[in-house]
């Protein structure tokens, strides 16, 4: 670019090479020549086999994480598929929890239930309500729906009761006057302490 | 000098022309790295790597203690490729079309011929279902039949482990999200966001290392803790259900309220619907009527009015009424639901006979306004806190434009409309010393961050002094002792406050011969911790509020036993009923 600023002021003339007389005193070392080839030799497969080396160490490393990529892939896959396993045992575990699924095996068991309970007061031995056993209610109360029980094949483990306890599950305890119980008005109580 | 311009034009040319390229060169760049940067990066993307949808969780619905009620799972689809449909090898002997389906048949239940006119719909599409949402131990079954052209696709569902139990509350999920109940109206807490993953992936399907770039987060869904107690509410549901069949009726509802911070425990409505298989209930009994269906309520509004009188000063417990057998008010006769000749009733009297007349007398001398104030301040026609997906206000007519007789029939529940809801609010508010504290259903949305949103209002309402309230659940406690439904109300071993209710259904503007009956109270009368409502809509082996007695009994029972109540040991107050 200042060349062309200067515009024209080129050389004229090449310079000229330094004559080698001006460097005569110097002589070649021919022993010194073959050592510094030996050494150089050396160097490069030095320098050789590290590279090498450093590739096969690269492609053994390269293999490894491959591998592992692998290994990590099923494990990974297999952690999903156990998680799978948990979510779904958990979930069927709720189902077999819910009130539905219970009060069936209940009742296939024979239970009944007995929406009118009795107390016994324990300071007095005062009995509230009518103590007698739950009388079955004819085919029993239909559960209120849950599909899932049936979608989840869900399956009661419970061996249903036989016929005989099934049919009257109730023992009748001693009788009281049966909704004679009023709130706060006296009931005849037995006096056992 | 010529020659020297020459060469400077030359120059130039070229320091032009450079300039020009670099121009060119840079409006490429620009072009490419800013205004196709997304697309170009979007197309490299695409070329050397698989996205897949990460997705979000769908929050989960609590009931108060926890109890999973709707819960996101995840299911499967099976997908056939149906243009690959064809024979094929498996372990040395053919195994055809039909017999593969045959397979996935018995594994699915899905019908062979249903899965065989799928395939032949499209035989060169790449495309069909064969089975919707099949669980992972289906999925696992059908994948160890190795048939080749069978896939499956992950489909994330919604589950609700306790089936009907508070189904009406919880609602459903339809194919194109939220559908009714809490999953709709509580979707902005419960709804996830999907994510995207992308990743760079070898011939075998398998990632390569460190290649993964998650771009986008999926962002899962808070859940909803309700104070609903599933087991008290499969009670109440069970019970209505056993009663409802009983008496014929068209639908019943039931509400529990723990009376000191208004937590609903128990909201039921019959017919109940199961979330996991909505088809088989009819649209109208899909909601919930206990906030939805307004109704006139009838004498379950007496203890409110009562309340409200004894609060001004203008009744006491014993103020003496002279009940004639009708009263004549705005050119017509208000009469009682049963005959009787005049009868000299206290107001504890009035209460336990139910008496319409008595009162409209008690009320006398109050303006529209009043009578309107009155009402408003139970909350009546306006919804309740819970503000339930299509929960109705009812209806409280304008003072204005009130007449005479309705203004009179207000006072006892007619002419005037109610939720299941708002009369539970009433019931707590009496309960509670007068002190209305809003009802709660959903106790709060934990974010997936932990923050907890939606709390409700707590802010509590002095409605009628606490004196009042009490009074007013003691005469209440005598409809029980005293009272006609007496035999069907009583609990053994506890103090019971209640009042029954029959009002008869208008249809086109005339009382009818359908009723909805119902009974809502109080317990332990001398502490009230529990209020309960029961209602039958159109009972047909049974038309007046006695034949809701046991249904109210047995759920009040089951409340008391369940929360461990221990019995009462103090007495029924003696008031008089009648004077002389």
């Amino acid at each position: 670019m200042s060349a062309v600023a200067a515009g024209g002021n080129y050389a004229t003339q090449r310079p000229t090479a330094t004559p080698m007389s001006s460097r005569a005193s110097l002589t070649a070392v021919s022993r010194g020549t073959e050592a510094v080839h030996n050494r150089r030799l050396k160097r490069s497969i030095v320098v050789v086999l590290a590279i090498v080396a450093v590739y096969l160490l690269r492609q053994f490393v390269s293999i490894g994480v491959a591998e592992g990529a692998y290994e990590i892939a099923s494990l990974n896959q297999q952690q999903v598929n156990l998680q799978r396993d948990a979510e779904f045992a958990s979930e069927q575990l709720r189902v077999m929890d819910s009130p539905q699924n219970l009060a069936t095996m209940a009742e296939k068991l024979g239970m009944i239930s007995n929406a009118q309970p009795a107390y016994l007061r324990l300071s007095d031995s005062h009995v509230f309500g009518s103590p007698s056993g739950a009388e079955k209610t004819g085919s029993g109360a239909v559960p209120i729906a849950n599909d899932l029980v049936k979608q989840l094949g869900v399956s009661s483990v419970v061996v249903p009761a036989t016929e005989s306890a099934d049919e009257k599950a109730t023992t009748v305890q001693s009788e009281t006057e049966t909704g004679a119980v009023a709130s706060g008005s006296e009931i005849p109580a037995p006096k056992t302490n | 000098m010529l020659r020297r311009l020459q060469n400077l034009s030359r120059v130039s040319w070229l320091l032009i022309f450079t300039y020009v390229m670099i121009g060119l060169i840079a409006v490429r760049l620009f072009d490419i790295q800013v205004l196709q940067s997304a697309r170009l990066a979007e197309e490299a993307n695409n070329r050397r790597s698989v996205s897949q949808t990460l997705y979000g969780t769908r929050g989960t619905v609590y009931d108060a203690s926890g109890i999973v009620l709707a819960e996101s799972v995840e299911r499967y689809d099976i997908t056939v490729s149906p243009r690959f449909v064809a024979s094929f090898v498996r372990d040395g002997s053919t195994v055809t079309v039909d017999e593969a389906l045959a397979e996935i048949s018995f594994h699915t239940g899905v019908k062979q011929a249903t899965m065989k006119n799928a395939i032949l719909k499209d035989p060169e599409s790449d495309f069909a279902y064969l089975a919707k949402a099949v669980t992972i131990d289906v999925l696992r079954e059908i994948q160890a039949l190795d048939i080749p052209w069978v896939y499956s696709d992950l489909r994330p569902s919604r589950t609700y482990p306790r089936g009907a139990v508070a189904g009406n509350l919880v609602g459903f999920m339809g194919t194109d999200g939220p559908q009714t109940g809490v999953e709709y109206y509580q979707n902005e807490c419960l709804a996830a966001t999907d994510g995207t993953s992308f990743y760079e992936r070898g011939a075998d399907g398998v990632r390569i290392p460190g290649s993964t770039v998650v771009t986008v987060e999926p962002k899962q869904g808070g859940d909803i803790r309700l104070t609903i107690d599933s087991d008290l509410q499969w009670f109440a549901q069970q019970t209505l259900q056993d009663q409802g069949k009983k008496l014929g009726a068209a639908w019943a509802t039931a509400m529990v309220v723990r009376v000191a911070d208004g937590h609903i425990l128990a909201a039921a409505d019959w017919p109940s619907v199961d979330p996991n298989n909505v088809d088989v209930t009819k649209p109208d009994d899909l909601g919930a009527r206990i906030f939805s269906s307004p109704f006139e309520p009838g004498s379950i509004f007496k203890p409110m009015t009562i309340a409200s009188l004894l609060d001004m000063g203008k009744i006491t417990q014993t103020t003496k009424v002279t009940v004639p057998s009708r009263f004549s008010v705005g050119g017509a006769f208000i009469k009682d639901s049963f005959g009787h000749a005049t009868m000299k009733w206290t107001t504890t009297g009035v209460l336990i006979n139910s008496s319409n007349i008595g009162v409209s007398m008690l009320a006398k001398g109050m303006s529209a306004t009043q009578r309107y104030d009155l009402l408003k301040s139970w909350g009546i026609g306006t919804e309740t806190s819970v503000n339930f997906l299509g929960e109705d206000p009812g209806y409280l007519a304008d003072p204005a434009g009130v007449d005479v007789i309705t203004q009179n029939t207000q006072m006892f529940g007619q002419g005037v409309t109610v939720t299941s809801a708002q009369m539970a609010q009433v019931y707590q508010t009496l309960g509670n010393d007068g002190v209305r504290i809003p009802l709660t259903l959903v106790s709060g949305c934990e974010k997936a961050d932990g923050t907890m949103t939606n709390l409700p209002a707590t802010t509590p309402t002095q409605v009628v002094s606490a004196k009042a309230a009490q009074e007013t659940v003691e005469m209440m406690e005598l409809v029980v002792t005293e009272g006609s439904a007496a035999p069907v109300l009583k609990i053994p071993g506890y103090r019971v406050a209640a009042k029954t209710g029959t009002a008869e259904v208008a249809q086109n503007g005339v009382y009818g011969s359908k009723r909805i009956i119902s009974v809502a109270g109080l317990a332990p009368a001398e502490d009230p911790q529990y209020a309960v409502i029961v209602t039958f809509g159109l009972p047909t082996n049974g038309d007046s509020s006695y034949y809701a007695g046991p249904a109210f009994s047995t759920l009040m029972g089951q409340v008391l036993k369940y929360y461990r109540v221990p019995p009462s040991t103090t007495k029924t107050p003696d008031l008089p009923e009648t004077w002389k």
